[in-house]
């Protein structure tokens, strides 16, 4: 049922904002319970659970952000099949004439195998970002004696690369 | 070089979630409790800051997320390794593998 349900529950626009307040709420709660487990006072242990976590405000703006980038086309599309397969059941329930019900399998069908292909494609990693985020990794050329400044042949690192290539 | 400090920074704090989500599912403080374990107070992660973390790794594929019931009975946000996510810890560790080769080659010529 959450298959046909899922994208008009996701129209609330404030379900991501709602979801990353009560998960990080969470963190926070046992944060301080584990405060409060070493005998320390509620407020204490509280103000000491927000040092630990960081900014709360700042990492729920981020959260809400990165959950709600690239979504928007994809619910689009989910939200327009899944209308298409209603509308074929409506024209095939409310329709006796033959050729009017052809129309209501055939959207039907459409509607289904769509939403079903995004489905599939939420399931797959998504194709926006490229594999390797050169941002995030350190990379350096661990080759034997590039550590070196002059080879035997008294090349620079520069030059052996450049021969290498 | 504070740009660059922060790009290995995330780098390496989407490696240990990954490896921690290895095991099992797991929600996000109990991701917290694991990685503090297991650093010991070697590393200072800020609790918060795996939140974003999470959430871009859940973008590109790598972990997916239900909700479910939590050990203490409230509902809480599961996260689980996909696939692409195990193949990208495969990668992560070798490149990290790599990397604290080389520098401890430097360090040990330098």
């Amino acid at each position: 049922m959450d298959f046909y349900i899922g994208p008009f529950r996701r129209l609330d626009s404030r379900r991501v904002p709602r979801e990353v307040e009560e998960e990080l709420q969470f963190h926070l709660d046992l944060l301080t319970e584990e405060h409060c487990r070493q005998n320390i006072p509620w407020e204490q242990a509280h103000a000491e659970a927000i040092k630990r976590f960081g900014d709360v405000e700042q990492i729920r703006d981020e959260c809400v952000r990165i959950a709600r980038r690239n979504q928007s086309a994809v619910l689009a599309l989910k939200w327009f099949f899944a209308c298409v397969f209603l509308f074929g059941v409506l024209v095939r329930v409310f329709s006796t004439d033959y050729h009017v019900t052809r129309i209501g399998d055939l959207l039907m069908e459409v509607g289904a195998l769509a939403r079903l292909l995004l489905y599939l494609r939420g399931k797959s990693p998504s194709k926006h970002f490229k594999e390797d985020d050169e941002s995030a990794l350190l990379k350096l050329d661990v080759a034997p004696l590039s550590l070196a400044a002059y080879d035997q042949r008294g090349r620079t690192p520069v030059e052996r690369v450049i021969s290498s290539k | 070089m504070p740009k660059a400090r922060t790009d290995l920074m995330q780098g390496t704090l989407e490696l240990l979630i990954l490896k921690t989500l290895a095991r099992d599912s797991m929600h996000g403080y109990g991701i917290a409790q694991r990685i503090h374990e297991a650093v010991d107070d070697l590393l200072k992660v800020e609790d918060g800051s795996l939140y974003p973390a999470l959430y871009r790794m859940e973008e590109r594929g790598w972990i997916a997320s239900e909700w479910g019931i939590s050990e203490n009975n409230r509902r809480a946000k599961f996260y689980r390794l996909t696939k692409a996510g195990r193949k990208r810890l495969e990668g992560e560790r070798a490149n990290w593998e790599r990397v604290s080769q080389a520098i401890g080659r430097i360090l040990e010529t330098a």
